[in-house]
Order: structure tokens, then C-alpha cells, then sequence
């Protein structure tokens, strides 16, 4: 009983649930990461310019914080 | 007032309840305009209304500004604050002054028209002794006014938040949620080189801050007292010049579970209270007349057994200056 407690809490820990989209983090894969996040900021009306200088910036501020190393 | 009857009288205009009549002058009172039976677009509707919560909260997060249909606006460049540290200000004997220019970008943009119908059933209109209660039009009018500025307040925090750079922070007993936000205010003002007049604080976020100040593991318990803190309060603290809790609530169809329409976030930015097309605002809302002069436009079309009922307005929210826009994105 304790031991498939233990089990049923590591993988509430560790794996998403069945279905669930995991979100791309930085450090995962950057390029597509930032990518996306520019097409939703055209998306949600930034000309692609402004989203472009957002992005870069957010890039610059998660590389100070040491998010996205492999960058 | 109480002459107001034979004051209208001399002037040959009709007095409510009578009908109007060919080239006659008519009081323009509630029977009579509801007396249409073609569409007509009668501004009126909504006029002298009182603003809701919604719509206060809406001028207050995005401040409006009256344009044309087409308008230009010049997009900072980032150089407001320009200074002559270098001491090149000051002219030798016989030399000419620096000369110095502000460039900006020209953009040229459009207010997009915005609008719902309803189309009312005649048969779903409440009666009395067999008459239709008089004024439901403005009622429906009403609803249909807040539902476009719930849509276009959603659709500017939406601009809002892509335009702003975003930390990750985690507001628990252990960290200190108004320290976060007065770093935030302090990037904002380096950025703006002022600081900002908004702090906009989602409603998630504002249970989770009150949560971390309150929670019996704090070890500094004198801070505790920020849990309490009104948003003027907060606004003091901060340095910002208002903290706007944004608790509006948005569901995008009927039955369907409704969400904060901010939520795990905060924001500083700077937008002037009564914005002018070239003031060093971040977030702006143009809005250019419709039907009626007015901000808001109300076309009534009735037929015989229903009436569209149409409410649309003219507006943009745009960015002139994304510089300094700053974004909390909240953890538990």
C-alpha cells in the first residue's frame, strides 16, 4: 500500500497527465519556443515589428534569469 | 422646469403623447421615438446612462482619445529622455549650439467598427395590461453596450499582455509579492523614465498575494498587514499613481465555465489619463465618431413580430510605445 502510494505520487510528480499538451520551456527547444510566442503576439494585434522587439527583449530578460541556456 | 409644458407649447412643438404630424416640430421624448417603424439610428438610446463597473474599469485600463476614422500617430523612438552628460549643451565662443532633433516613426492606422444585434423577439417582451413595458430598448441597448466593452476590454489585455515583458515570479509565505511589484514599477520607470500610472492587478493574483500575506508560515508576520492593503494603499506603496484590480469575468459560451479575464498576472505600464495623439503614453484607445457624433451608435429596425436591435462603436487600442510595459506572470 505504501509503496503504490509512493508510486501514484511520483508520477503526479513527474508525468503529465494522459493527453495533456506539455508546454514548450525555453531550455527545451528556443527557437520554436520564441516562435511562437511571436505569432501570438501578431496575433493578439502587435504589428510584427513591435512583436519582434517584444520577443527579442523577453529573450534578453529570460537569458538574465538563465532560462534559456541552450539558446 | 414646471413651464416647460407652455414653453413648448408657444414654440408650436408637440407635448408628449401626441402624434407627430408633417413638418411639425415634435419634443423628442421616449413614446416618440420608439414610434419608428423603419431603422433609424438614435445615439440617444444610450445616452445619460450611467457607466457600469465595466466600463469604468475599461476607461480606466485603456483612457480614450477621439480621432478620425484614419489617424496618424508618431511611435516613439525611445529618446524622450535624451541628456547632454557630455556637457556639448554648452557653446564655445563663435560655435553654433548642437542642434538636436526628435525623428519618431509616422504610423498610420484605422479604428475598426465593432457591433452586435439582437434581434428581440416581440413575444419575450414583459407586458402589462397587455402593453409592452415602455424602454426596453435601452435596456437591450444597455446590455449589448457592456457585452462590446467586456469584448474590447478583453481584446486590449490581450494587447496589453503581448506587448509586455514578462518575469515569472512565485508568491508564496516565503517571498514578498509587493516587493515583486515594486520592481516591476522601478523597470517600468527606468524604461518610461517615469514612473507608471498603471499597476493592473488580476484578480488570481491579487487572491494569491493576500494568500502569501496571510499564510501562518510567514516568518516576518509584520508584513502580514499588506494583505490588507486597499489598492490606493498598495498605489502609495508601489509609487504608481493608481493599482487597478482587474476582476472582470468573461465567458465565451452559453453554459461555459467563466474565467477571470485576468488572471495569474500583473502589469505596470503608463497611459495618461486624458491622452492627446503624441503624449508619452504606452497603451492609447482612438476612438472616432459614429452615427450620432458619439462615441456609441444604436440602429433600432423593427418589424412586426421581432426588432433588431443594432449597438456598434469605432475604436483601437494600440501601442505607441512598447518600451516599459511590464509583466509579472504569477506561481503559487
Amino acid at each position: 500500500m505504501a509503496k503504490n502510494q509512493t508510486e501514484t505520487d511520483k508520477n503526479e510528480t513527474t508525468a503529465a497527465a494522459p493527453g495533456e499538451a506539455v508546454a514548450a520551456k525555453p531550455a527545451d527547444n528556443a527557437d520554436a519556443y520564441y516562435a511562437d510566442m511571436l505569432a501570438k503576439k501578431i496575433a493578439a494585434g502587435l504589428s510584427k515589428e513591435d512583436a519582434e522587439t517584444v520577443v527579442k527583449w523577453q529573450r534578453e530578460e529570460d537569458a538574465k534569469l538563465g532560462k534559456n541556456k541552450k539558446a | 422646469m414646471k413651464h416647460l409644458n407652455t414653453l413648448l407649447a408657444l414654440t408650436g412643438a408637440t407635448i408628449a403623447g401626441t402624434s407627430p404630424e408633417l413638418n411639425q416640430i415634435t419634443v423628442a421624448n421616449a413614446a416618440q421615438n420608439y414610434a419608428g417603424s423603419l431603422a433609424q439610428d438614435v445615439a440617444g438610446y444610450l445616452a445619460g446612462l450611467p457607466s457600469t463597473d465595466e466600463e469604468v474599469l475599461f476607461n480606466l485600463l485603456f483612457p480614450g482619445l477621439q480621432t478620425n476614422d484614419f489617424f496618424q500617430f508618431a511611435k516613439a523612438d525611445d529618446e524622450a529622455f535624451l541628456t547632454e552628460s557630455d556637457d556639448s549643451d554648452i557653446r564655445a565662443i563663435g560655435a553654433s549650439f548642437k542642434r538636436v532633433e526628435y525623428r519618431g516613426t509616422t504610423v498610420t492606422e484605422r479604428t475598426r467598427q465593432k457591433g452586435l444585434t439582437w434581434r428581440v423577439d416581440h413575444k419575450t417582451l414583459p407586458k402589462i395590461n397587455g402593453k409592452v413595458v415602455a424602454g426596453w430598448e435601452n435596456r437591450y441597448a444597455a446590455a449589448l453596450k457592456n457585452r462590446l466593452v467586456r469584448a474590447d476590454k478583453v481584446r486590449g489585455l490581450a494587447l496589453l499582455d503581448a506587448s509586455a515583458t514578462s518575469v515569472s515570479k512565485t508568491w508564496d509565505a516565503a517571498s514578498n509579492p509587493d516587493g515583486d511589484l515594486r520592481a516591476m514599477v522601478s523597470l517600468t520607470r527606468t524604461a518610461m523614465g517615469e514612473l507608471p500610472s498603471h499597476v493592473v492587478l488580476g484578480y488570481a493574483a491579487q487572491q494569491l498575494r493576500q494568500d502569501a500575506y496571510e499564510a501562518a508560515a510567514r516568518a516576518n508576520h509584520n508584513m502580514s498587514r499588506h494583505a490588507e492593503y486597499s489598492m490606493e494603499q498598495l498605489a502609495a506603496y508601489l509609487g504608481a499613481k493608481k493599482v487597478i484590480l482587474e476582476n472582470g469575468i468573461k465567458q465565451t459560451a452559453k453554459g461555459a465555465t467563466k474565467a477571470d479575464t485576468t488572471g495569474l498576472v500583473a502589469y505596470s505600464y503608463t497611459a495618461t489619463d486624458s491622452p492627446i495623439m503624441d503624449d508619452p503614453s504606452n497603451l492609447k484607445r482612438a476612438w472616432s465618431p459614429v452615427d450620432g457624433g458619439g462615441e456609441w451608435a444604436v440602429a433600432i429596425q423593427e418589424n412586426t413580430v421581432y426588432t433588431d436591435i443594432t449597438v456598434w462603436h469605432e475604436s483601437l487600442i494600440f501601442v505607441p510605445i512598447l518600451t516599459g510595459i511590464r509583466k509579472l506572470a504569477l506561481s503559487a
